[in-house]
């Protein structure tokens, strides 16, 4: 009678191994049938072996804290089912900065990547991405503003994108150091990510360093947040319409001078700089496995600054607009395969005038169209594969006066009248894939291929790295590659440029190692950068691609948290020499800074309060004195030490205030950024000395 | 013989299929006391098989919510217990983060969901100080949601209590502002009955935090007479028992 149930109930077992990406045995998952208990966890080789009753179809899941849920479909009919798993690590998007130890392996994972939150608690980086990234190794303070200069590059040759979308104009104020701000405020982005060298093939038409934001997500509850500051005032919400659609929306607007006005500021300021923003993204998850993205952005920017030169006076009106109009669609085809593609469309449009009197010395309007469709196939198995391509128009258009000797805005110098529009197309497409070996070892190897109907010049960029993760704490990397980018259309104008010009080119070499430990890590980076067919200047054909360079140079990053401090030092030195442009020879440029240093302490002494210190320093710029040798001397050196502090308070229910404060230059120092005509008895000082700030959030 | 033999049959096949037939309730109880035993115990091992079963139950398409929260509260146990092994600690913490997460988008109205979140928020920013400010504001909209959805549920009062005993008076918190709290939450279990599937953990230990609260008074009587009334109520409190222990040692130490 006993023998009855053994033999009524059929049994299948159920047995196997479970192992993570490479081949490592992985204990304590726990494996089971869907909608039962039947199951059991792996043994510290991985194994597992477990008796149902159950017949039929059904679904094994192995779940794992830290991996990907691994889903099989098995047929259970009393005979033995062997499973061999491999579970897929999840990548963990912590809420700390994070400098990925893969570094150089794959886009998304290496590099530095920054939440809004941290940009806005950098202290003195006034809740501006590019000037929070300037914190990190690798970027070079040459200006007092938001250009990203990175490792002996010059600031265009960094390239920015948001979801993807090429974004050609990512300063706001702009100049010819990039700008003073960047274009896209913290509060519309989900997250950062950086990479000052060695980035993947899925970045191209980029000499130096890639700035890629992502922007926010579907909403999953109503928050409006009204921000109130000295300079600025801000209204911007996220909205959950239903499950799957949700709109995230935001306005700025920032007027200076009440914060010039409050700091008695003494300023050559004939218009002061205004700016507002205005940004709408809608969200939507249309099935399980997609969601797609629709955002809208605009902002528009003016100043007017008196200028002060020793041998005439004038004043500059300038005056910007951007739109960007991005449709992302992000599509999971399979468990590991995805699609990512976007169309974009960006307008930019600048007016600028310089008068002396009621003369006009410059008067030129210039316009930017980019229109962009771009698509990434990703297949994440044994192997990680990338496939992309893009295609962009670009049309710009420039119509004005400008003073036909370049440099010279003295009023006695006649002007030229401009009217030229050009048109151009880059089409690119990659492939990168990346393969795991024995002792932690991984391969990158992409191919970039580009194709500009300006320059009617194709390139290749193969791009290698290698990274060894020699114990759980330490990794070490390898990355080298070829990088192009083109020129700017006009460059090319048979009249004003040269249709010969060939893209730009740079190699890249670089080592790494990285400890890290918790949140705790220490990485060293050293570099060379081989820079061929940059622009030279020359009398008979405007421009020759004949210009060179190259930059060396090592980076190091520690960042420690202690229980109530967080902290990071970074330093970076630098020697970088061009012939370029109107170069006599070899020489070091403007942003040839050697020592870069950026130490960060944050103090968190109860959960309402935080308090920020910064202090940065770096070598004085190169400059050419007046009456001697070509760019034989630097400028003072360039330092300031900023504080921020921030309080929480909640005044009633779902309330939570942020009163925040900063001081910009403590110290007061009066930092020089350059002299007239190399003479040093009349330096152009810094725009600002000591600096308060305060304001406040309210979030509802 | 043959009728018989198939009552016995039939009657076998019931009882051993009995298992299968629990419905996710029935597993929900046997879960729920098992995971407090562990818990007195300070079992990490039994607490991890509570999370394998709870993972399985998961996947039953009943109460999903329910189980994720007993998952948070079995991984926010865990940490607990491991707080001392920092990495690991946090492992489980996150995890409890993505189950209550979890919890709270399948029924938003669960009024011990959001009072876990903020436990576990707190928690992190104990690990990560510098998560403060975003944490802050998250735990204190957690706690007032809770507070609006069941004004009777002592655990809401409980982990309130415990956000305000390390938060100085200065920035809204206090050790007499937090004993208040725990003395409300102490009344409240009073009146709280057994609640079936539902969560009603936390009658001993408002005792505890009531002593751990006047031990940084510097009332150490107070304060022991609070961890005794914890056994009181749980003879089998672990953490009670663990205090009381250290508290015996350290006086023949001192004389």
């Amino acid at each position: 009678m006993f023998f009855f149930p053994l033999i009524l109930f059929p049994k299948t077992v159920i047995e196997g191994r479970v192992a993570g990406d490479r081949g490592e045995a992985l204990g304590g998952a726990n494996v089971f049938l869907e909608g039962t208990l039947d199951g059991s966890s792996t043994d510290e080789k991985g194994k597992f072996e477990f008796t149902t009753e159950e017949t039929g179809k059904f679904n094994l899941l192995i779940r794992m804290m830290g991996y990907q849920q691994f889903r099989q479909e098995v047929f259970l009919e009393e005979k033995p089912i062997r499973i061999e798993a491999n579970l897929k690590e999840e990548i963990i998007k912590g809420e700390g900065v994070t400098v990925r130890a893969s570094s150089f392996t794959t886009g998304e994972e290496s590099g530095v990547t920054l939440t809004p939150l941290e940009v806005v608690t950098t202290p003195g980086a006034a809740a501006d991405v590019c000037w929070a990234i300037k914190s990190f190794p690798g970027v070079q303070q040459v200006e007092e503003g938001a250009g990203l200069f990175v490792r002996g590059g010059e600031v265009t040759e960094t390239k920015f994108l948001l979801d993807g979308a090429n974004v050609y104009h990512p300063y706001r104020y702009e100049s010819p150091t990039g700008g003073f701000f960047g274009t896209f405020s913290p509060f519309l982005l989900k997250g950062t990510y950086f990479s000052s060298g060695g980035f993947g093939a899925e970045y191209g038409n980029a000499l130096s360093g890639v700035l890629s934001m992502e922007s926010r997500d579907l909403p999953l509850e109503r928050v409006i947040v009204l921000g109130m500051g000295l300079a600025n005032f801000s209204l911007g919400g996220e909205i959950p319409l239903n499950d799957n659609l949700g709109i995230n929306f935001s306005g700025n607007q920032s007027n200076t001078k009440p914060l010039f006005d409050f700091n008695n500021v003494e300023d050559d300021f004939t218009e002061y700089p205004f700016s507002y923003d205005i940004n709408l993204n809608l969200a939507w998850r249309y099935s399980k496995e997609g969601r797609a993205k629709l955002f809208f952005f605009r902002e528009k920017d003016n100043v007017g600054v008196s200028l002060q030169d020793p041998t005439w006076g004038g004043n500059y009106y300038g005056t910007e607009n951007s739109n960007l109009y991005n449709l992302l669609i992000d599509h999971a085809l399979s468990e590991n395969s995805f699609l990512k593609c976007n169309i974009s469309r960006t307008h930019f449009g600048k007016e600028t005038e310089i008068t002396s009197g009621d003369e006009y010395i410059l008067d030129l309007n210039e316009k930017d169209q980019i229109s962009q469709a771009k698509f990434i196939l990703e297949k994440k198995t044994f192997m990680f594969l990338k496939f992309g391509g893009s295609l962009e128009q670009r049309k710009s258009y420039f119509e004005g006066f400008v003073p036909s000797e370049e440099d010279s805005l003295d009023p006695m110098v006649p002007s030229n009248y401009y009217d030229r529009e050009y048109k151009s197309y880059i089409s690119s497409i990659f492939m990168e894939e990346t393969s795991f070996f024995p002792y932690n070892l991984s391969l990158t190897s992409g191919i970039r291929f580009n194709c500009d109907s300006k320059s009617a010049k194709n390139v290749f960029d193969p791009r290698f790295s290698l990274s060894w993760k020699t114990t759980d704490e330490f990794a070490l990397s390898f990355a080298t590659g070829i990088f192009h980018q083109f020129y700017e259309p006009w460059r090319y104008d048979p009249n004003y440029g040269n249709p010969d010009l060939e893209p730009m080119e740079a190699k890249h070499y670089i080592v790494s190692g990285t400890w890290e430990n918790g949140g705790d890590m220490i990485r060293v980076e050293g570099y060379y950068k081989d820079y061929e067919k940059l622009i030279k200047e020359d009398d008979s054909l405007n421009f020759l691609s004949s210009g060179f360079g190259y930059a060396r140079g090592v980076d190091f990053f520690i960042k420690k948290n202690f229980e109530k401090i967080e902290g990071r030092v970074a330093y970076s030195y630098l020697i970088s020499q061009r012939d370029w442009q109107d170069y006599p020879g070899l020489f070091p440029p403007d942003f040839d800074i050697t020592h870069n240093l950026s130490a960060i302490l944050n103090f968190t002494p109860v959960t309402f309060f935080q308090l920020g210190v910064k202090y940065m320093y770096a070598t004085g710029k190169p400059f050419t004195p007046k009456d001697e040798d070509f760019r034989s001397e630097r400028l003072p050196s360039y330092w300031t030490l900023d504080l921020s502090a921030s309080y929480l308070h909640s005044f009633f229910d779902s309330n939570l205030t942020v009163f925040y404060f900063s001081v910009n230059n403590v110290t007061n120092r009066n930092n020089i950024l350059g002299y007239h005509n190399g003479d040093e008895n009349e330096p152009v000082e810094s725009s600002y000395g000591r600096l308060y700030y305060f304001g406040v959030s309210f979030q509802m | 013989m043959k009728k018989a033999l198939l009552v016995m049959f039939v009657f076998i096949v019931l009882v051993l299929k009995a298992d299968d037939k629990q419905t996710v309730d029935e597993h929900l109880l046997t879960i729920k006391s098992a995971q407090q035993e562990a818990v007195d115990e300070g079992d990490v091992e039994k607490l991890k098989e509570i999370s394998s079963k709870l993972e399985r139950l998961s996947t039953f398409g009943d109460k999903e919510w329910l189980v994720n929260y007993y998952l948070a509260l079995n991984y926010y146990r865990i940490s607990s217990i491991l707080y001392d092994n920092k990495e690991e600690s946090e492992k489980y913490l996150e995890s409890a983060k993505e189950a209550v997460q979890k919890s709270i988008k399948g029924k938003d109205d669960f009024t011990d969901s959001h009072a876990l979140f903020c436990s576990i928020l707190g928690m992190e920013i104990s690990f990560k100080p510098q998560l403060g400010m975003v944490n802050g504001m998250q735990s204190g909209r957690e706690i007032e949601k809770a507070k609006k959805l069941d004004p009777e549920n002592p655990r809401v009062y409980m982990i309130d209590g415990t956000g305000k005993l390390y938060t100085p008076a200065m920035f809204g918190g206090g050790i007499d502002k937090a004993i208040g709290l725990f003395e409300k939450a102490a009344e409240l279990f009073m009146q709280e009955k057994d609640r079936g599937i539902y969560p009603d953990w936390g009658r001993d230990e408002v005792y505890v935090w009531l002593g751990n609260a006047y031990k940084e008074k510097k009332e150490d009587s107070t304060a022991t007479e609070f961890y005794k009334k914890a056994l009181e109520v749980n003879p089998d409190c672990g953490w009670a028992k663990e205090i009381l222990k250290e508290i015996d040692q350290a006086v023949p130490s001192d004389q």
